[in-house]
């Protein structure tokens, strides 16, 4: 029997909203399925399973409103026969690098303080299984006794399910949210929050995560300028001979070029528990994109480091329109590994990003713009490129990251072999 | 084979997809597209995707970049009656 949570689509999320059950008890699910719409303030989510089975029984209504966690539903796996419910499984996140399906951070209990709409029953209650043994560390508990919260209220996402100082902060952080989200947890008769309202909400998620990415993560920066003089002929060699469909913009070959270049940095495409570093080993590069109206959404590209350009060309593309219209897929909104922004294409020189946690590091690339550039001891013009990588130095040093961007740079001497 | 009318048209239809908050009724023939859509460059990419699908047209790599308002679509696309 698997349960299926409320996922956690991005560090900024604390609940969701069931707009619409796209399935009904009895129903055979695949992987991949889309199960459940939420609303959340990036948009209708198109929620997706991971788990084959039958659906046996919906928990949560539509029109409801929990935190992230939440069961919302009890999946009869496989062949696995009708039977009474077991305890939840252990949480936390695996022991190796482990790909999914993991809502990375297990969330804390829908706290007392927080009225779901719908009470889990006490048998899915982390907390009973936490009050055995409370697994903490010294600074979280003293965290703990600072804010006020209970640690056995606590699901820890630490190393054996040890609560860890972020699982303490996110915990109050909900918390402190409860009462707001109760207020706006909508009975199934009230219609949707209007688009203003999304996007003050979005601003305020935005904010919280970015906030706790400048606070808890030790950033440091490198730059690099790369000559992209055989990429952009490659380019135009290559998209003069195809159609507009099977062209390819030259913001792809960069973001190939960064997620081949995690091979030589493996520790840059990982996230970060609380406590320590897990590596992933796909590359999901999360594509920043812009929505109109203000705001952003990192939405991932499955699979980069191996696909081909023209294909992740059009992943691009699907993504950006769906992205601005508001219909995403709870994957593209939880998988990514690590980000790359290309504000370049607005007109910038060079970005120097924020990290999205939990991830380690973000790569950006500027505006690709004609330069004076020495070859050979000749002056010449290329068009180059502003490269930068902002990274966690409690995961990476400087030196290993300089290793990716150099990486890079080689990789975009080579295009045809992207 | 569309006329300059049509070619209007089917521009504005593919850019209010983009971007379906702008009021594209005000829309000048020789506003520059992209930065008054604030369009970056997947979005022009769309927007070329979709004006070769709507006008049964196609637009040559080197020819795009002129594509710059609804103007010159009208002027290098109207009247074109078979790909390239």
């Amino acid at each position: 029997m698997a349960e299926f949570r409320m996922p956690t689509l991005g560090a900024d999320m604390q609940a969701g909203t069931v707009v619409a059950w796209l399935k009904k008890p009895g129903d055979v699910l695949r992987r991949g399925d889309t199960l459940a719409e939420v609303d959340t303030e990036k948009g209708v989510i198109d929620v997706e399973v991971f788990t084959a089975g039958v659906l046996e029984a919906i928990v949560v209504p539509v029109g409801a409103k929990v935190p992230v966690g939440t069961v919302m539903a009890t999946i009869r796996a496989g062949a696995e026969p009708a039977a009474a419910l077991p305890l939840p499984p252990p949480r936390g996140l695996p022991e190796t690098g482990e790909e999914r399906p993991v809502p990375p951070a297990a969330p804390a209990t829908p706290a007392p303080a927080t009225p779901a709409p719908i009470p889990p029953a006490p048998i899915y209650a982390p907390g009973l299984a936490a009050a055995v043994r409370l697994k903490i560390s010294p600074a979280a508990r003293r965290r703990a006794r600072e804010l006020g919260v209970d640690p056995a209220a606590v699901t820890g996402t630490g190393r054996g399910g040890a609560i860890t100082l972020v699982d303490v902060e996110q915990a109050a952080a909900r918390a402190a949210a409860a009462p707001r989200a109760a207020a706006i947890a909508a009975p199934p008769s009230v219609p949707m929050p209007p688009p203003a309202d999304r996007q003050e909400r979005m601003r305020r998620t935005i904010a919280a995560a970015m906030a706790r990415s400048k606070r808890e993560i030790p950033h440091y920066y490198l730059a690099t300028t790369i000559d992209l003089g055989r990429a952009m002929a490659w380019l135009a060699d290559r998209n003069a001979a195809v159609p507009v469909a099977e062209r390819l913009l030259p913001g792809v070959l960069l973001l190939k070029a960064a997620a081949l270049a995690v091979r030589e940095a493996p520790e840059l495409n990982a996230v970060w528990d609380g406590e320590r570093v897990v590596l992933r080993e796909t590359v999901h590069a999360g594509v920043a994109i812009a929505l109109r109206g203000g705001g952003l959404v990192i939405l991932a590209v499955h699979d980069t480091a191996t696909r081909p350009l023209a294909e992740l060309m059009t992943t691009v593309c699907e993504l950006t329109v769906r992205a601005r219209a508001g219909r995403m897929k709870s994957s593209e909104l939880a998988d990514s590994t690590l980000t790359v922004t290309s504000l370049g294409d607005r007109g910038v020189e060079a970005v120097y990003g924020v990290i999205y946690p939990p991830q380690v590091a973000i790569v950006g690339f500027g505006r690709i713009t004609d330069r004076p550039w020495v070859v050979n001891g000749g002056l010449c013009v290329r068009p180059v490129v502003t490269a930068t990588l902002a990274a966690d130095h409690r995961v990476s040093d400087g030196h290993r990251g300089g290793l990716f961007l150099d990486a890079v740079d080689r990789l975009l001497q080579e295009p045809e072999k992207l | 084979m569309a006329t300059r009318e049509e070619v209007r048209a089917a521009a504005v239809a593919v850019l209010g997809g983009i971007a379906p908050e702008a009021d594209l009724t005000a829309l000048g023939a020789d506003v520059p597209l992209r930065r008054a859509l604030d369009l970056d460059s997947v979005d022009f990419q769309n927007f070329l995707i979709g004006l070769t699908k709507a006008l049964g047209v196609e637009i040559a790599d080197r020819e795009a970049a002129a594509l710059t308002t609804l103007a010159a679509c009208m002027d290098r696309l109207a009247a074109r009656s078979s790909p390239r």
